[in-house]
């Protein structure tokens, strides 16, 4: 059995109980109203009926010259108003009684109106029939008399029964009809995003690049698939990365694998002196710690990407940090005739020491590489105060990088020039790594490569969000 | 010097035995956390290499019941992970130096030597000698077949740790480490212009040569290179 979650209920169930009930609210309400008024009326026309013919009876009395005479009212006058009327003196005498069924209050006695409107006459049951009327006190100079005026019901009750019943009937109906017109309302509704649900599941794996159109849905929708298109844009990004990773990854292994592997077959195919089993061997091991290197580099890149690298934050004393830099790489630069430049104030930062070195090692040996003799590359430390945000720039004249190459060169395994001597230049990780550890401290990295100057940016925030 | 190695994979054991064994230590080597906890207590070593996931006991609870024996001997942890918790805890545990696993044999025997060292610690001196290379380390000068030789400091510092090490494979990631406090892999090959540009000055021109390159480990500064 499924047990339903208070968020699983279908959305149709939802508006239609919502529907429901205000339906059945807003009926029993107007039913109420209906046969409220419907009383009303009824005892309107009541009360006026009996306030005439008791006022005749009255007057009646009033024009009587001797006490005892046996009064004359014009019966018939009440009996086609269907009036029953009970006259009687003070002295409990009836001088007058219509009809022959007892149609008189029990507590007789009790009952005295001032007069008869709506609300102050009487109901009461006598012979299993009820009955709706007064009891007035008439004073006359004749004596005093109590007139007892009083309607017959049940008929009236009879139709209230019937009215109430049919009114039952018909809101019934109505309720229903505007149930199923609600629930229809809502499945045409929900027809745009049953569509939906359609379209969306043709984006499979293979056909990341669909999108959906935002202008074919209801407005409602547009953000949904607005959000959608989003989502599958990122998904599209990541598995385009991950399909070239993997390619590269191949690539990149096959290539010295397969001259491990000839290598060695070539060494085994005939009986050399021992020498040359140790040069190859040398040379395998060259080859395989170049792999492992790689590996590794893939490996940092990987935890980084799912955010696995802890940052051990410390304040950097960036001039010095950088001075240190410049002392372990003047071997090579002397080497290579290239003089290296820091400008700028002492800067401080907060960020891990170690990784902030590599990054700036990295983009500091690709700036010696790539300078010519006798050029000078530039470190410079920057802070933006408003924005607190501190810039490492290195610039080396040389070259410039082509535009087409600037997007794509923190990609892994990119390399601008193909032909270049991979031995020297290692994996193409280099820059990614670099741009991997700006990310990790909220930073970014930038390149702006111009006819003689390539510069590489590299802004972090003084202090990083963790 | 005698060294206990515990160590669960066959093929890790296996080099470690017999690189250490012919680098001139006497070897135990136990396959399980159980065998390696019963040696260390029974037994006396002058290192012990601890590999921290085992499949029984873990080295972690082997270094903590060593210690609390009241062993001293200096321990050596091989982690798997390269987390920091993990190095945390181990060096908290009372581990002396720890390796990430996989390491490069050549690094694995500079670490050795180390803690080994430190132990017995290095008698204060004022001059380094081999062959007829003379270092004056409290003037900090170099001077070979009596001829004086020019070095910037680092280079100084670079010579003075391949004299204190003769004989030792040092590869480039504990140069870098000694030399320049760099502590990560760099793509550069500045280690081996600065070996270069070092040999230029106290070794290309005389004899016997004193630097060797071992191809694919290091560097090893030793009377003959064998």
């Amino acid at each position: 059995m499924i047990k339903l979650k208070h968020r699983n209920i279908p959305l149709t169930v939802r508006v239609l109980v919502f529907v429901a009930v205000a339906i059945v609210i807003s009926l029993s309400v107007s039913s109420v109203l209906i046969t409220n008024s419907v009383r009303h009326h009824f005892a309107e026309q009541d009360a006026s009926a009996l306030t005439r013919v008791a006022n005749t009876i009255a007057q009646d009395l009033r024009d009587l010259s001797i006490r005892a005479d046996t009064p004359q009212f014009s019966a018939p006058t009440f009996s086609q108003a269907g009036v029953l009327v009970h006259v009687e003196t003070d002295e409990d005498v009836v001088i007058y009684h219509s009809g022959t069924a007892d149609f008189m209050p029990v507590n007789i006695a009790a009952t005295v109106n001032a007069s008869i409107s709506e609300s102050s006459m009487s109901v009461w049951r006598a012979n299993e029939s009820t009955y709706r009327g007064a009891r007035l006190f008439v004073a006359t100079e004749q004596g005093d008399f109590y007139i007892t005026v009083a309607m017959n019901m049940n008929f009236h009750l009879q139709f209230l029964a019937d009215f109430r019943r049919s009114l039952l009937w018909i809101l019934a109906g109505t309720g229903l009809v505007t149930l199923l017109a609600a629930w229809f309302g809502i499945y045409q509704g929900h027809l745009p995003l049953r569509k939906l649900v359609n379209k969306m599941q043709q984006v499979k794996a293979s056909q990341l690049h669909l999108r959906l159109n935002p202008d074919d849905v209801p407005n409602e929708l547009r953000e949904l698939v607005q959000s959608f298109n989003e989502m599958v844009e990122r998904l599209e990004d990541g598995f385009d990365r991950l399909s070239y990773f993997s390619s590269d990854i191949a690539h990149e292994l096959r290539t010295p694998l397969s001259n491990l592997i000839t290598q060695t077959q070539v060494t085994l195919t005939q009986y050399r002196p021992e020498t040359a089993y140790r040069e190859a061997l040398y040379s395998s091991l060259e080859e395989l710690e170049r792999m492992a290197k790689m590996i590794g580099d893939m490996l940092w890149l990987a935890k980084s990407d799912n955010q696995q690298i802890k940052l051990e934050l410390e304040s950097v004393d960036l001039s010095h940090e950088i001075s240190e830099l410049i002392d372990f790489f003047s071997a090579v630069s002397q080497d290579e005739n290239v003089d290296i430049q820091l400008t700028g104030k002492p800067v401080f930062v907060q960020a891990d020491r170690s990784l902030l070195k590599r990054a700036i090692s990295n983009l500091l040996s690709n700036a010696i590489r790539y300078t010519g003799e006798n050029k000078t590359v530039t470190i410079s430390m920057n802070e933006d105060i408003e924005r607190d945000r501190i810039k490492i720039n290195v610039s080396n004249p040389g070259a410039a990088i082509n535009k087409d190459h600037l997007p794509r060169l923190f990609d892994r395994f990119y390399r601008a020039e193909p032909a270049r001597d991979r031995h020297k230049d290692g994996a193409g990780l280099g820059l990614a790594i670099v741009r991997s550890i700006v990310l990790s401290h909220g930073g970014n990295i930038t390149v702006h490569s111009a006819s003689d100057m390539t510069t590489f940016t590299i802004e972090l925030p003084r202090q990083p969000l963790t | 010097m005698r060294i206990l190695i515990v160590e669960d994979e066959i093929k890790t054991g296996d080099y470690l035995r017999q690189g250490l064994n012919e680098s001139g230590f006497v070897v135990s080597l136990a396959r399980n956390g159980l065998d390696g906890h019963h040696a260390a207590m029974t037994e006396t070593f002058d290192l012990i290499i601890l590999d921290v996931m085992l499949p029984d006991i873990d080295g972690f609870r082997i270094i903590t019941a060593i210690r609390a024996a009241g062993h001293t001997t200096p321990v050596l942890f091989l982690t798997a992970r390269d987390s920091i918790d993990d190095r945390v805890q181990g060096l908290e545990a009372g581990a002396d130096d720890y390796l990430v696993k996989p390491f490069a044999f050549p690094e694995l025997l500079a670490r050795v030597r180390t803690l080994l060292r430190r132990g017995n610690s290095q008698p204060q001196l004022d001059h380094l000698e081999i062959a007829d290379l003379t270092l004056d380390l409290r003037r900090r000068r170099a001077t070979r077949a009596g001829q004086k030789i020019p070095l910037t400091a680092k280079e100084f510092n670079l010579l003075e740790l391949l004299i204190r090490r003769q004989g030792e494979v040092l590869p480039r990631s504990l140069i870098a480490s000694q030399v320049w406090d760099m502590n990560f892999d760099s793509d550069t090959n500045v280690i081996d212009v600065a070996i270069r540009r070092l040999r230029s000055k106290m070794d290309d021109t005389f004899s016997p040569k004193l630097i060797h390159t071992i191809r694919g480990m290091g560097y090893k500064l030793d009377l003959e290179n064998d």
